[in-house]
């Protein structure tokens, strides 16, 4: 059933995503026309409106985001979804994995069309140079590359994953109020977000957390990555369980449909 | 069909005489297979169940009969509609002598005034 | 006879608010229940308890024989007081999104009906007045052969015309073995396609009888006993 609730969620969500994705890069080859024929007022102009649609995908991103969860499960659609057949963890993971794609895609796009735009001015070339250049420094070598770069992926899904299921936590327990409830979710999350900060700040004062800092601090370059990249896992992974039991418990126990 | 019934009175108890009249009028004539029930039902708005019910008293009177497998007719024997037509004739007409003798009329002027009015329904 | 639903000692609080208490009831396979009382009488509760959208506070509800769950949920077919059609698909893709979560829904039925009302596959669900909307989603619930249909308010603030509509569909699409369950506080309309009735006053049973029985013990019609029951 996740694969049938995860079709229909890319279908809801793409024709939204999708022309502004092709709308970027539509602009951005455009753009790169302009700049090599050297028209110098189309060029401003199409440079500001791929600014525009670059804050706007991020932006649109983040509210759709938000409203699949808010509107198609705790609001009226709610009544739908969860008298279908379906387990609310296939619910809760049909949005969590579309959300997460989307969010990637959407950074892989902003990429594209800076490259495409950028293209003139700084070559391909020089980009890989300058990150070899960084990597030699760091004093990584070839062997690294592969592990460090699979370490860096599963690091932004992991923390993507735990940023949504934060979202998500918070617009559940806003169904513990009957009103107001956007600015419920908004107060929960600057909480939740205090609350973190504390604690993360506590964890870099206690004895023994310093003692794991000056370990990991210690050891040689490539080792020191691969250690920091576990403890990220660990600290994002602990993050999703907490959200993800919070969301379910809610979407299971306190169902208060609008 | 625009069903209405009374509120005193169990509703198959007055589906089984809307059916009835519907058969002695000849809206469902002698011989002929009925709606199915779903669809009866569906039109009257009522039921199914209650509607059955009412179905197999018909059937249980032999104004109705079911054909195993080609669903239910109204009965072939036109002299026992006849029978019933009369038998439902005769009912209503006590009805209404009782209710004149109450009233004071005599046999004559009962009569008298049954066949003007008959006369000037025409 | 296997009843279909079956509740036992059913509790359901809110907060400080006694939603529902004590009840328990019995539907058997076939009939066509009436679940009547006012507003807030706990109607919407119960069904949604029947639901599984929301969890008992105390006491049991069995359908078919498991507590709600994604199997009950298979087997009953829910319409809601609220419309919940989204506003991106079109007719034609929530049929195809019901084709594909239940295993029970007739699409060749439901397209039937949807052409019976003079409505387009293609026509985008946005568009749809409130009354139709009302009209499509009746089609979706009652082309499904379930078990149970639970029916919440399926006539309340609708005209006479789209009353009879909405009841000669659900007589004539129901499947004939189902349960039929439909919560309503009109009951003069709807009174002559019920078998049995259960009156639900604060949250309780008080009354649970056959249409049937009422009209010929008490000799008045169910609507009469009901505005005696909850007279001001």
């Amino acid at each position: 059933m996740l694969g049938k609730l995860l079709k229909y969620e890319f279908k809801a969500t793409g024709r939204v995503f999708l022309p502004m994705f092709g709308a970027l890069l539509i602009i951005s080859v455009i753009n790169r026309l302009f700049s090599n024929l050297n028209f110098k007022i189309p060029s401003i102009i199409g440079k500001i409106i791929s600014i525009i649609l670059i804050v706007g995908i991020f932006a649109l991103t983040l509210i759709i985001t938000i409203q699949r969860f808010s509107k198609n499960l705790l609001g009226s659609e709610g009544y739908l979804m969860f008298t279908l057949p379906v387990r609310s963890d296939s619910l809760i993971w049909s949005k969590l994995i579309t959300a997460t794609v989307w969010n990637i895609v959407s950074m892989i796009v902003v990429l594209t069309a800076i490259t495409i735009m950028a293209l003139s001015d700084i070559s391909i070339k020089f980009i890989f140079k300058s990150i070899s250049e960084v990597l030699r420094f760091l004093n990584i070598r070839g062997g690294d590359i592969p592990l460090l770069g699979l370490e860096t992926v599963i690091a932004i899904v992991l923390s993507l994953f735990a940023f949504i299921l934060m979202l998500y936590a918070c617009l559940a327990l806003s169904m513990l109020v009957n009103k107001r409830r956007g600015l419920c979710a908004f107060a929960v999350f600057v909480i939740i977000n205090v609350i973190s900060q504390i604690i993360t700040s506590l964890a870099a004062t206690t004895g023994v957390l310093r003692g794991l800092y000056e370990y990991v601090a210690g050891l040689p370059i490539p080792r020191m990555f691969h250690a920091i990249f576990v403890i990220v896992f660990i600290i994002e992974l602990i993050e999703c369980v907490i959200f993800y039991v919070l969301t379910r418990f809610m979407l299971t126990r306190k169902l208060n449909l609008e | 069909m625009n069903w209405s019934f009374q509120p005193d009175r169990p509703i198959y108890v007055q589906l089984i005489e809307r059916i009835k009249l519907l058969i002695l009028s000849g809206a469902y004539p002698a011989g002929s297979r009925l709606p199915s029930v779903r669809d009866m039902a569906s039109e009257a708005s009522v039921n199914p169940n209650t509607l059955q019910k009412a179905l197999s008293e018909l059937e249980r009177e032999g104004l109705v009969y079911t054909q195993r497998t080609s669903g239910r007719f109204v009965t072939e024997d036109e002299n026992m509609i006849k029978q019933v037509k009369k038998e439902l004739a005769i009912e209503q007409i006590e009805l209404v002598t009782k209710k004149l003798i109450e009233m004071g009329f005599s046999k004559e002027e009962m009569l008298a005034l049954i066949e003007s009015r008959i006369k000037e329904m025409k | 006879m296997m009843a279909i639903l079956q509740c036992s000692n059913l509790e359901k609080t809110f907060g400080y608010k006694k939603a529902l208490s004590g009840v328990n009831l019995s539907f058997e396979k076939g009939r066509i229940v009436g679940l009547l009382g006012p507003n807030g009488s706990g109607k919407s509760t119960f069904i949604k308890l029947c639901n599984g959208l929301i969890t008992p506070t105390n006491g049991t509800i069995i359908i078919d024989g498991k507590a709600p769950g994604i199997e009950t949920k298979a087997i009953v077919s829910y319409l809601p007081e609220q419309t919940y059609l989204n506003d991106w698909m079109k007719v034609s893709d929530i049929f195809n999104f019901f084709d594909d979560f239940y295993a029970d829904f007739d699409i060749a039925r439901a397209r039937e009906m949807l052409s019976s009302l003079g409505i387009g596959e293609k026509e985008r669900l946005k568009t749809l007045s409130k009354g139709t909307k009302e009209k499509v989603q009746l089609i979706l619930v009652m082309a499904r052969q379930a078990k149970l249909y639970l029916l919440d308010e399926p006539i309340g603030g609708v005209d006479p015309a789209a009353r009879d509509y909405i009841l000669s569909t659900i007589i004539k699409n129901y499947n004939q073995d189902a349960t039929v369950v439909i919560s309503t506080h009109l009951i003069s309309d709807i009174e002559r396609v019920l078998d049995d009735v259960v009156f639900l006053k604060n949250g309780e049973v008080v009354l649970l009888s056959t249409v049937d029985d009422i009209r010929e013990g008490k000799g008045k019609s169910v609507d009469a006993l009901f505005r005696e029951v909850f007279k001001c």
